[in-house]
């Protein structure tokens, strides 16, 4: 009954999906089985590098290509078989792909005079649908222009009327802010999210900007050649990386080698660098005695002046100036380094001059433990 | 104020140095087009010379028999002849046109849907039939046309038929050979215009629930269209004027306006209407043209631009 339950909830659910091009035995392998769950009416995010198989796997899901093996469940139905235009389904293309000859208008109407629901509707429903989906994004006034005569953000927006113009049970979205400038890319982002949430058609994302994931997505999961690395909320993605590619990958962090020497509260303590005690993050499997490889935000380090009590004692090597920021490179006495980020401040008296010495301070469960 | 005669004094000069900057182009153009033209025009408006060449007497006798003959009584009366042989010049190069575009057009969508790194090679075999000369292409038709020819050989070798057919001399010869001449003329434009168009939209109508015919009709087609028009006119107006195909496949018996012109100079020694031929030719395509192309035009504005 359970499981009944949860495939019904289900949008999309990748199963044991993997991908080789050419020779199934000897090819190169774009996708190396692929386990997914996407709900009903999420932004998900697939995040990783180029080369990650993010794309393949969008397009798999789209139907522009098959794979070698497994399953594409579209709520409950199997469609990794399917053609394209008989999935439920639409992309927005990352260079957006409007028709050049149609205008704005025609190329929304496009989709739903080849839909199955076209037949069903008249001219007028679907003027008033093509209409309805301009407003939307805000492009009713350019209805009879064509593309070429739209702007780079424009014609985004069109891509995007264009593919929910059908009611997509999905909507794919191929890196669809990467041509835009910055500005325009931070208004996009609002934008999208206020969409899906007025739609409530599930949106699958895929994009190499970790800001974007972490900003918009409802969860990620991030991709590193070819295998899922971690799935979860934002903030699991970024407070407790699963491993060193995600860590790495998601901002910026600082790898700290440490052995557990107990554990106390649910709180993991470690020997950190110079045998510093460090309270890692809640984690089950953690025996003491052991070994392992944690990772620490910047901005979860602190330096305080002077040799205050409790402080690792370090050496300011470099300060850069990043603006909302302040970001040291530190050394400490065993000669590892150490980024530190702390918000910029006007009183330069609390600044670091490189050269100086200062004290290093840990927040309570900063550091995550990596699995490999 | 002081700025203003300068000003104009830049703009001459800069006006005279473009004027330079095209006057190659000018002079060209007057070399090879206009003056040509007008020798024509020249030869069209005078008495012919029974010997060849024309006698520098002034004339509209040429322009008078293209579509009347003079009788004994030097009386005109209306002659249809010459308009049957522009007729079927038409019929012939229209219908030359459309199985090009026929055969042309999937060739291009293939041509296009290759890898890039193949299609250099493939472009280079259709242009390979160019490097020999076309009236020894045309002559290697007639081997495997005629009644001893290599077609009729193997087909009353394997006993299909007993008596030759006549394939060679017919209408039928004169389009194969037509056709065969122009196909690379329409599969050119047509692969220039789709080598341009993002592959992507094809991904996009599909993703749009269109199948692969609609996809061909709604997308493929209006982006080809430039190159469509264009493969249509690079074959349908020399195929007008084709002397070499209807002179060899046609064995001068189906004339058509190609071969009528060639004539009037060489065997009828008749310039001057051989002249106000090719004058009346080449006006009705630039008719048909700029009509085309002000209705193009028309349509564009009407559209919207771009």
């Amino acid at each position: 009954m359970n499981a009944l339950h949860s495939l019904q909830t289900l949008a999309v659910s990748i199963r044991s999906v993997r991908k080789v091009y050419g020779d199934p035995h000897a090819g190169p392998v774009a996708l190396k089985s692929i386990d997914l769950d996407i709900r009903d009416n999420e932004f998900f995010t697939l995040l990783g590098p180029s080369g990650c198989g993010k794309t393949t796997l969008l397009r798999m899901i789209a139907g522009f290509e098959f794979p070698t093996e497994g399953e594409i469940l579209l709520y409950g139905e199997n469609i990794a078989a399917r053609p394209p235009f008989q999935r439920p389904v639409n992309t927005v293309f990352q260079h957006y792909a409007l028709f050049p000859h149609m205008t704005i208008a025609e190329n929304l109407a496009f989709g739903l005079e080849s839909h199955p629901m076209g037949k069903v509707l008249n001219k007028t429903q679907m003027a008033d649908r093509v209409r309805e989906m301009l407003a939307l994004v805000q492009m009713e006034r350019f209805a009879n222009r064509k593309p070429a005569q739209l702007s780079g953000g424009q014609q985004q927006r069109v891509a995007l009327a264009r593919a929910l113009a059908p009611h997509p049970k999905v909507l794919l979205l191929d890196e669809p802010l990467s041509a835009l400038d910055l500005k325009l890319r931070q208004a996009m982002r609002e934008e999208l999210k206020t969409i899906q949430a007025r739609t409530g058609i599930t949106f699958i994302f895929v994009t190499h900007d970790q800001e974007e994931a972490l900003t918009m997505s409802d969860r990620i999961a991030v991709l590193s050649e070819g295998e899922v690395q971690q799935v979860g909320r934002p903030e699991d993605i970024y407070e407790r990386p699963r491993n060193r590619f995600v860590a790495d990958f998601i901002g910026e962090t600082n790898f700290i080698e440490g052995t557990v020497t107990h554990v106390e509260d649910g709180l993991a303590w470690f020997a950190g660098p110079a045998g510093h005690p460090l309270p890692a993050q809640p984690c089950s499997d953690v025996r003491v005695g052991a070994n392992v490889a944690l990772s620490v935000r910047p901005e979860r380090l602190h330096l305080v002046p002077g040799n205050a009590d409790g402080a690792l004692p370090c050496r300011i090597e470099a300060q850069i100036y990043l603006g909302t920021d302040l970001q040291y490179q530190v050394s400490l006495n065993d000669g590892s380094r150490l980024t530190v980020r702390t918000p910029n401040c006007v009183d330069q008296s609390k600044r670091f001059a490189p050269g100086s010495q200062a004290g290093l301070l840990f927040d309570q469960g900063s550091a995550s433990v990596l699995h490999d | 104020m002081h700025a203003l005669p300068i000003a104009n004094a830049l703009e001459r000069r800069r006006a005279f140095q473009s004027f330079l900057g095209v006057s190659p182009a000018l002079i060209a153009i007057g070399l090879f087009l206009i003056v040509p033209i007008l020798i024509v025009i020249g030869y069209s408006l005078m008495e012919a010379n029974p010997y060849g060449g024309v006698n520098k007497v002034f004339s509209s006798d040429a322009y008078i028999s293209l579509l009347f003959q003079r009788q004994l009584d030097d009386s005109l009366a209306f002659a249809d002849s010459y308009l049957i042989i522009a007729l079927r010049s038409i019929g012939i190069a229209g219908l030359t046109t459309v199985i090009t575009l026929l055969i042309g057009f999937p060739v291009a969508v293939w041509l296009a849907m290759q890898p890039a790194n193949r299609r250099g090679l493939l472009i280079f075999l259709i242009t390979v039939p160019f490097w020999a000369n076309l009236l020894i292409r045309t002559y290697a038709w007639i081997l495997l046309l005629r009644n001893t020819g290599v077609i009729n050989n193997s087909l009353m070798g394997l006993g299909v038929i007993d008596q030759p057919l006549q394939l060679l001399y017919t209408d039928g010869a004169v389009l194969l050979g037509l056709v065969y001449t122009y196909a690379p003329f329409v599969v050119l434009p047509i692969y220039a215009t789709l080598e341009k168009m993002d592959i992507r939209l094809l991904e996009a109508a599909q993703d749009l629930y269109a199948g692969r015919l609609r996809t061909l009709r709604k997308v493929v087609l209006p982006i080809a269209k430039p190159g469509i028009i264009a493969g249509a006119i690079l074959t349908f107006v020399p195929c007008l004027g084709a002397m070499i195909a209807p002179e060899l496949l046609g064995g001068g018996t189906r004339m058509m306006l190609g071969n009528l012109i060639f004539r009037q100079f060489s065997d009828a020694r008749n310039w001057p209407f051989g002249a106000a031929l090719s004058l009346v030719l080449m006006a009705a395509v630039m008719l048909v043209l700029t009509f085309y192309a002000l209705r193009a035009e028309r349509q564009r504005i009407a559209k919207g631009g771009a």
